[in-house]
């Protein structure tokens, strides 16, 4: 006999394996941090992709041209790169780490959410208040996954800025988020509202006799 | 709500059960028993008129208006 939801069951399992491979992560990422706080060797730094950072200024200074030979003195504005930092008793590594930390966060809270609007569905009552506030919540979830990570990023940034200092580079820090991201979580934060409003509706029809 | 629901006086007084009525109107007994207790947000003036009919009364043998505290 088929189940009665197969669709909906086979969306509850792919969540739960993503659900326990986030906590995975996150204990992972502890062990780590953990790691790097208190034996950096144990660590392979050459392995570290680094910071994304934006410049105002790269010098490069001597550059051979190689039209006439002549030595040239060029510079790039408004670039961006990846500094790769090997030392880590730089504070902003743990900021960085911290950025992962709450990204990791939010998406668990957000599969708890959808975790538990599924079970709903399996039970066949899914129109509900609550199912509404659940979304409401994954909106909200978004919204911080699309500005947290962003704000501590420059909060890096202005860091480095102020205290890195390397010849020929003007480090500098710019504010950016994902603007998809937000619109996606207002979109959601809409349709929970309706959502609440169908079920306050749906809550009406079943309760006029 | 300041609208009370009579409906158990009006049974009691036709001496008539709620599954009685619930048969001769239509309306399933979890529907009637929402409508007893006072849980229901509305009630359609179908099921007035049936209820009506049936207990032989009026609309405001079963529905009353009680002002809550604070109100004139």
């Amino acid at each position: 006999m088929p189940a009665k939801f197969p669709f909906i069951k086979a969306v509850s399992i792919v969540l739960s394996i993503v659900w326990y491979l986030q906590w995975f992560f996150l204990a992972v990422l502890i062990v780590i941090s953990v790691l790097i706080a208190t034996d950096n060797s144990i660590i392979n730094t050459d392995k570290l992709e680094g910071f994304h950072i934006q410049f105002a200024r790269l010098d490069i200074q001597n550059t051979a041209s190689a039209a006439d030979n002549f030595q040239n003195d060029v510079f790039l504005t408004n670039g961006e790169g990846r500094l790769h930092i090997k030392d880590a008793g730089y504070n902003f590594i743990y900021l960085r780490l911290l950025s992962v930390f709450i990204d990791s966060l939010l998406y668990i809270f957000i599969i708890y959410m959808l975790k538990k609007i599924f079970s709903g569905l399996k039970t066949d009552v899914f129109f509900t208040r609550q199912n509404g506030i659940y979304i409401k919540y994954i909106a909200y979830a978004i919204l911080g996954l699309a500005l947290i990570p962003e704000i501590i990023n420059y909060f890096v940034n202005l860091y480095i800025s102020k205290t890195l200092v390397i010849e020929g580079i003007v480090f500098k820090a710019r504010f950016g988020f994902d603007f998809r991201a937000v619109f996606l979580a207002l979109l959601i934060f809409v349709i929970a509202k309706a959502f609440i409003r169908g079920a306050e509706l749906k809550e009406d029809h079943d309760l006029t006799i | 709500m300041p609208i009370e629901v009579n409906l158990d006086v009006m049974l009691a007084k036709r001496k008539m059960t709620l599954t009685k009525l619930s048969n001769s109107i239509g309306i399933t007994i979890a529907n009637l028993s929402i409508l007893k207790k006072g849980r229901a947000r509305a009630i359609r003036f179908s099921t007035l008129e049936a209820i009506c009919k049936e207990l032989d009364c009026q609309p405001g043998d079963i529905l009353c208006y009680i002002p809550e505290d604070g109100e004139e």
